[in-house]
């Protein structure tokens, strides 16, 4: 049986510390769940750890998603799977938890905007593009792999239909 | 009580080699064989592919590379080294010893998360000091690039570079 890649990371660290190690963007996550009383989560993509915490479902009507991108992806695909979900699953004032992988986005597109910065292109693509106000955003700006992005993507949003 | 951990650089990490070969190998992408045909082109003769490893991820550096080398079909033997990359001096002085005219990197761990600037930047030190030809191919994955606004064709361009089944290959 092979582990997941959280599990490797984790692994790692476990045999020097006394408590059990959490990564902090899966805690946020979790406290997250937990303060809101969450019991069923519309779920997309690398979600499979949560499951533990909440109901994980693939239909509505739900007032809460969560969409994790964890594999190479298309930024225009992402935008349509989460509309036809907020169309179609998700209730008003339902929120939204978008994770992505900023590094596995296949670069097929691009704009005139050449000086804009990545992240705060993300930013303005989701704010433009995707059916839901943007409540907060966060991301690591000069992320040099020591941050686990590659266990739970460090580019967040929380989005309210 | 949870830890939380943010940075694995703060944290003490196993020294179970096969969990530190994990870390990297998440990232390792396989060379399509268009990278493939693409690089021997470049590569005429008298190659050595030089590892050029961090410190704690040195098992992990190797075996990624080591795949990459086979992908790749150059040959696995003494000119396939691991060196330290701090140490020009070293790196020189084997080389010298193989009397090879090219280095070929390949998604060397050190160029994961870096921007395509300072990929460049590494290449010139490299060249700089060792007066070989460079060939440098690293999977688009770990290069920190805006994809939504990078034209790529413009950006081969202007780096010299060509993009190869998601991989930016590198020659100079």
């Amino acid at each position: 049986m092979s582990n997941t890649w959280r599990e490797q990371q984790l692994a790692v660290f476990q045999g020097n510390c006394a408590e059990p190690v959490v990564i902090q963007q899966d805690h946020d996550l979790v406290d997250f769940i937990i303060n809101n009383q969450y019991t069923t989560a519309l779920a997309y993509g690398d979600t499979e750890y949560f499951s533990r915490y909440v109901n994980l479902v693939k239909t509505g009507p739900v007032n809460f998603c969560i969409f994790i991108v964890n594999e190479p992806f298309d930024f225009d695909e992402i935008v349509k799977k989460i509309n036809t979900a907020i169309k179609y699953h998700i209730v008003n004032d339902g929120i939204i938890y978008l994770s992505i992988n900023k590094f596995l986005a296949f670069p097929t597109r691009y704009s005139n905007d050449r000086n804009v910065e990545y992240d705060q292109l993300i930013y303005q693509y989701v704010n433009e593009n995707i059916n839901a106000e943007i409540l907060s955003y966060s991301y690591v700006k000069n992320d040099k792999g020591s941050m686990f992005n590659f266990v739970h993507p460090l580019t967040r949003f929380y989005l309210k239909v | 009580m949870k830890k939380i951990i943010q940075n694995f650089k703060d944290m003490e990490m196993s020294t179970d080699p096969v969990l530190i070969k994990s870390l990297v190998e998440k990232q390792y992408q396989p060379v399509s064989q268009k990278i493939i045909d693409y690089v021997n082109n470049l590569v005429i003769k008298n190659c050595a592919v030089v590892f050029s490893g961090g410190q704690q991820l040195s098992t992990a550096d190797a075996y990624v590379e080591y795949k990459h080398i086979k992908d790749l079909g150059l040959p696995l033997n003494q000119k396939s080294l691991f060196l330290d990359k701090n140490n020009v001096d070293l790196i020189n002085l084997t080389l010298s010893k193989l009397k090879v005219s090219t280095l070929v990197f390949l998604h060397s761990p050190e160029f994961s998360y870096l921007t395509l600037n300072e990929i460049l930047l590494l290449i010139d030190y490299y060249k700089t000091h060792t007066n070989k030809q460079i060939i440098v191919a690293v999977s688009i994955f770990n290069i920190c690039f805006n994809r939504l606004s990078t034209n790529l064709e413009e950006l081969e361009k202007s780096v010299g570079g060509k993009f190869i089944d998601n991989h930016f290959v590198i020659s100079v």
